[in-house]
């Protein structure tokens, strides 16, 4: 029997946990009588600290026995022969049962599943996917190019003459990139294609795939004259072009820009036209320059010959979500985000308005439009609303908007403004119900996996019912994982696990690195992506390709810097020596974003794989302590150097952790380069590292570490946590005690794939009931 | 197809992203309100494709003129009016005469090289200096008393959304061709801000505030609290939209769009209508006094079917004078447009001059053009330049004059100097020989 401390009172109700084979006693414990006297002083009587003494709460991950040698050696401070022995091993176990450990915690501050608004991800897929779903599914193309149509000997000076051409007069091919220079002559042409260097024209056309979120500048380089059209079906009077440079103001090069924010992830159309009258040279590029990214020829990896919807892209600025808990989700709301909310949706409106004949297939003159408009809205906002609505709701969200409106089209403006603002649709989990129904089950696996609204498939199969059995709903998301959304969603996980916010507009000291460009950072983003795009999607890979594989993507500009011999073109897969590369924590991009611009940080990687890696807690410093270079002896090598600064008793209770981990990063210079020697000296990579079991193991360099990651249930489960809290939004603990091991047991025996463990989560965010998870202490507290 | 969303991302996009951010930007009156003595606006109206001499040009010169069928809309301004004969747009080089009678009439300069192929002639691209209305611009820009918020601005009826030399008559400078708003919705967004989503958001509050009060009901105190915030949101919004009031603030309140019209032919009467009285608004209301309206384009193939005409405008210019019918057709296109112009004096006529005596269109200027003189001979002599109003310019109209081969650069220093810009010469040097024409 035991009794449990909460943060706010000792409550006296009597609870049975049991911990392994024997249950304990925490009111009664001897640990706990040793806490007050010695402990409480600094630590307080739960555990949460005290002002200018203990401020951090004492939780954490380490085990037991770890926890009562560190209380052995440690504590108290500066007495620490009072408390050692068979003292120090009850008063862990206290501690660790009372508020220390992540049960005791979950137990004390019971975590709950908020109401959460859709991040700001999630409000623009959702209405991208909404407006998507009325014009049919959208594909993620083959990349590889553009389709390019030549037209030549023909004169024309009207740009549809192009489309009225005689078959004849055209050919077509796959171009990989548009970088052509014809000089004074012609694009290469089949025999029975006439060209005239006097005149001739192509298009190119298919999907353009953008990465990241946010906006895109196109950059058509040429001497003649161009137009070109991003996520703009037409081409006709009411497009909208992104660049008009049809007119050439002389034979010169120049530059025609435009700008357009795109959402990542998603394909788009694009379309180039191009001709050439009369001028004596021709020259075309198509460019981009991605957000934080640097201009370049648009690589062939990004284009697609095949065509693509267009999206509704809303690009209203929203104001960064909630990161108080260390992942993203919608906890807060204020008045800028009510404000970007409303202008999205009036952003929608128009769209909807400009595009409403199209989305309802109907014409002006159309004796049927009236009513095809309002079966489109009652589909709307039943999509919105992630639900059918009956005929309640149909009165009250889709009738009423038309009813005083002076037209329908009126009407729809109003509906659309209501239903983007509303809160069912913000708050898609609303109802809170205690047993979610298939729709519920849809929406969450839907926001769970894509950060969108349930697609066509996932309605029809919680129409059927599918997803309210258990059997049924597993099939439902092997299919789920395997969407172009979830990838661009798990991407967005890699940049927080790895912290790649560090490497936004990273740059090096030019004396000291002046290789390391823009170029060669934005190569490298591209090069970790492919890398755990693979790790994640590849057949037969797994998270343990992650930490081991001994391969980097390189282009040839990357391959000069960090390959065994300089390749060509653009990026492929280089096997490299396995002593010297080893899975992510050895990627240049991140070994670069976790240095200092002139020299390594051990620090920060040490500090990086600690708590992201192999999944231990750090308090934070006792101290600021800055690091300075001038302070330290100049023939120091980086080692020595931090090993002085952090020689202080204080500081080793936690750099006794990160520094050996950092140190094995040594051989990495600040651009992620292998090297042997630091000041001149060879470099020394090895170290002893006490684990959390208190084993101490030799670290002899990176692969060591990512092995012992690889191995380890703490990294794994540092993993699965922060991989969960990507997906669901909500603490892991609100899903019951034992989320966490189920969810490492099967990640173990799947061979550690990672579409499984999303599976995994996103089931268990999905079918989740709070019947299921209320802890003992609130079902004792309300009975 | 309406095209306000497009417009609109056009719009956000000209302000550069971050402009998206205000959602309710309001609209603002002129910065010089109340700075009312003494104003001179300026408007040009262009219609394309050349005119009808003989329906056209009065028989009778001096203030005894007489109106042809074409400027007969206009007889109620006959003594506010004034067609000037004999001017020509003498500006050559390169490009068709379409081209250069569109992008050299108000800048009165050469076009550039290019890749444009006309007609005829060479290949060409944009002018090679700044249009008139936009030199004058700047120079009221540059001078406290004479700033507006928007220093001019530029409308379109029926305007083909591509940008080529046949396109665009407005130039910031050489190589800048100014493209104008041919969609009352998105001028009505640049004038007067989101007025129109204001009106759908104010109607479907308490819609949204009584869904909040339904799905917060069974929620629990926590999330219930969240949802509480969100409601006080959706209050200070439902404040904010009834606060605004903008319209208390303008001498003259916006008038009524349908942000949905479609911008398609048949449409353009209409179209014509709201962007003429967005125009005259934005004067009444000091935000601008520069103004161009283009109709279509040079070269515009404009089917007015509202007219029982079914072919297009430049195919028809293009008929030999023998075809009477064609003439006839063309005839009742220019008495159109002149009915266009006519609509737009009457309004500045019945509009008083805020703070001063007399009408608005005694303080403006207008001046009606076209890119070439004969359609069917691609003429650039004869242009059928048409002043009206200006009284305050010290313009003397009320005749009719001719001026037998005056190059027209001549006829944008007079109007320059009306304004207070005191130019001796604009566009080609050389065509400004004999300086200004006395219109006084």
């Amino acid at each position: 029997m035991l009794s449990i401390a909460t943060k706010r009172s000792w409550l006296p109700i009597v609870l049975l946990l049991s911990t392994g084979a024997h249950a304990i006693d925490l009111e009664d414990h001897p640990g706990r009588a040793i806490y007050q006297r010695l402990c409480a002083e600094c630590h307080a009587d739960d555990g949460q600290g005290v002002e200018a003494l203990a401020e951090d709460p004492l939780v954490g991950s380490r085990s037991l026995e770890s926890l009562a040698g560190r209380i052995e050696r440690t504590m108290p401070e500066d007495e620490e022969d009072l408390c050692v022995g068979e003292d120090a091993k009850i008063v862990a176990e206290y501690v660790y049962h009372a508020f220390y450990s992540e049960e005791a915690r979950a137990r004390n501050t019971p975590a709950r599943i908020d109401l959460t608004r859709l991040t700001a991800p999630q409000y623009r897929n959702s209405v991208a996917d909404l407006v998507q779903s009325f014009r049919g599914t959208l594909q993620h193309p083959e990349t590889g190019g553009l389709d390019a149509t030549y037209f030549g000997g023909y004169k024309f000076n009207e740009r549809r003459e192009m489309r009225d051409q005689n078959k004849t007069d055209r050919y077509e091919r796959t171009d990989s990139i548009v970088r052509a220079d014809y000089g004074t002559g012609v694009p290469e042409h089949p025999e029975s294609a006439e060209f005239s260097n006097e005149e001739f024209s192509v298009r190119w056309q298919g999907s353009i795939l953008p990465e990241e979120t946010g906006v895109y500048e196109f950059v058509v380089r040429t001497r003649n004259g161009a137009t070109l059209w991003v996520n703009e079906k037409r081409s006709d009077e009411l497009s909208d072009k992104t660049i008009d440079g049809w007119v050439a103001p002389s034979n010169e090069v120049r530059e025609e820009t435009g700008k357009i924010f795109l959402i990542g992830g998603r394909p788009y159309p694009i379309r180039l036209e191009f001709f050439t009258y009369k001028e004596e040279k021709s020259f075309v590029e198509l460019l981009w320059k991605p957000p934080h990214g640097v201009l370049h020829t648009i690589p062939e990896s990004h284009l697609s010959p095949v065509w693509s919807h267009e999206s509704l892209v809303v690009d209203t600025p929203f104001p960064a979500d909630d990161r108080s808990v260390g992942y993203e989700r919608g906890a807060s709301v204020s008045k800028a985000w009510y404000d970007a909310v409303t202008g999205g949706a009036v952003q929608s409106a128009d769209y909807i308005a400009s595009h409403l004949n199209e989305l309802v297939k109907s014409r002006p003159d159309d004796p049927e439009r009236e009513k095809k408009v309002h079966a489109f809205a009652e589909q709307f906002v039943a999509r919105a609303f992630r639900r059918p609505l009956d005929d309640e709701d149909k009165a009250r969200f889709v009738d009423s908007h038309f009813k005083n409106a002076e037209t329908v089209d009126i009407g729809m403006r109003r509906l659309v403004l209501f239903t983007l603002t509303a809160p069912r649709f913000l708050y898609p989990d609303w109802q809170q119900k205690e047993t979610p129904d298939q729709w519920d089950i849809a929406a969450r696996l839907a926001l769970a996996l894509w950060d969108s609204v349930p697609d066509h498939r996932l309605l029809m199969a919680a129409q059927k019912g599918q997803t309210i059995h258990p059997n049924t709903v597993k099939s439902i998301t092997n299919w789920m994982v395997w969407d172009w959304r979830t990838k661009a969603k798990i991407r967005g996980f890699f940049h927080h696990w790895l912290e790649l916010e560090r490497s936004v507009d990273l740059s090096k000291d030019e004396s000291a690195y002046p290789e390391f460009s823009d170029a060669v950072l934005a190569d490298l983003k591209t090069s970790l992506f492919l890398s755990t795009d693979e790790a994640v999607w590849g057949k037969d890979s797994s998270y343990r390709d992650l930490m081991l594989a001994n391969s980097l993507y390189l282009n040839e500009r990357l391959s000069k810097l960090y390959g065994a011999k300089p390749i060509k073109g653009g990026f492929q897969k280089v096997s490299l020596d396995p002593q010297r590369r080893t899975g992510v924590i050895t990627h240049p991009l991140l070994l670069s974003s976790l240095a200092y611009h002139n020299n390594t940080s051990p620090i920060h990687r040490g500090v990086f794989l600690t708590r992201n890696i192999v999944g231990m807690t750090l308090k934070s410093p006792p101290m600021a302590n800055e690091f300075k270079e001038g302070k330290f002896d100049p023939n120091f090598t980086m080692r020595q150097k931090v090993t002085e600064m952090t020689r202080d008793k204080a500081c080793m209770s936690c750099h006794t952790t990160i520094n050996p981990l950092g140190f094995s990063l040594e051989h990495y210079d600040a651009m992620g380069r292998w090297r042997m020697k630091d000041q001149n000296k060879p470099v020394n990579s090895v170290s002893n590292f006490k684990t959390e079991d208190g084993e101490t193991i030799k670290l002899t360099g990176a692969r060591d570490v990512a092995e012992f990651a690889a191995d380890t249930p703490s990294a794994h489960r540092t993993f699965i946590e922060q991989m969960f809290h990507h997906i669901a939004k909500q603490p892991i603990l609100a899903y019951g005690p034992d989320t966490m091991d189920t969810l490492h047991t099967g990640f173990e025996e799947s061979g550690f794939k990672i579409p499984e463990l999303l599976k995994s989560i996103a089931l268990t965010a999905s079918l989740h009931s709070s019947e299921t998870s209320k802890t003992p202490n609130q079902v004792a507290s309300n009975p | 197809m309406n095209a306000s969303f497009l417009s609109r991302r056009k719009f956000v996009r000209d302000l550069g992203v971050s402009a998206a951010a205000l959602p309710f930007l309001t609209g603002l009156p002129g910065l010089n309100a109340a700075n009312t003595s003494g104003k001179k606006r300026l408007i040009f109206m262009f219609s394309p494709n050349g005119t009808i001499p003989a329906n056209f040009w009065p028989d009778n010169p001096g203030t005894n003129y007489d109106l042809k069928r074409i400027l007969k809309p206009l007889a109620p301004f006959q003594h506010q009016m004034m067609p000037l004969r004999g001017i020509n747009n003498k500006v050559g080089g390169d490009g068709d005469r379409h081209m250069r009678g569109m992008s050299c009439l108000l800048t009165g300069t050469e076009l550039l090289p290019g890749n444009i192929q006309g007609g005829s002639e060479t290949p060409a691209g944009w002018a090679s200096g700044i249009s008139i209305d936009q030199e004058l611009r700047n120079f009221y820009q540059s001078r406290e008393e004479t700033c507006t918020r928007f220093g001019s601005l530029e409308f379109g009826v029926a305007v083909p959304n591509r940008a080529d030399p046949w396109t665009r008559m407005s130039y910031r400078g050489a190589n800048q061709p100014v493209a104008p708003i041919d969609d009352p919705e998105h001028m009505l967004t640049k004038l007067y801000g989101q007025q129109k989503d204001k009106e759908s958001l104010t109607s479907i509050i308490d819609v949204v505030r009584e869904d909040l009060a339904r799905v917060s009901k069974n929620l629990g105190a926590e999330d219930r609290s969240r949802l509480e915030e969100h409601l006080t949101l959706v209050r200070e919004m439902e404040t904010e939209l009834q606060n605004d009031d903008s319209d208390a603030e303008l001498n003259h309140p916006l008038p009524d769009i349908d942000p949905d019209i479609e911008l398609v032919n048949d449409n353009t009467p209409r179209i014509s209508r709201m962007q003429i009285d967005l125009l005259v608004n934005a004067m009444a209301n000091d935000m601008t006094r520069i103004g161009t309206l283009q109709y279509m384009r040079s070269v515009g193939q404009a089917r007015m079917n509202w007219l029982g005409i079914k072919e297009g405008h430049h195919g028809l210019s293009h008929e030999p004078n023998s075809n009477k019918e064609a003439e006839e057709k063309l005839t009742q296109i220019n008495e159109w447009f002149a009915g266009e112009l006519a609509y737009l004096t009457k309004r500045l006529s019945e509009t008083p001059e805020p703070g001063a005596d007399g009408s608005m269109l005694d303080h403006t200027l207008i001046v009606w053009l076209n890119e070439l003189g004969i359609g069917n001979r691609h003429t650039l002599t004869d242009i059928p330049f048409v002043l009206i109003g200006g009284k305050a310019h010290g313009i003397k109209t009320g005749r009719h004059l001719n001026f037998e081969g005056a190059a027209h650069n001549q006829l944008w220093l007079t109007l320059a100097q009306s304004m207070g810009h005191h130019l001796q010469t604009f566009g080609t040097e050389a065509l400004c020989e004999g300086g200004a024409l006395n219109l006084s």
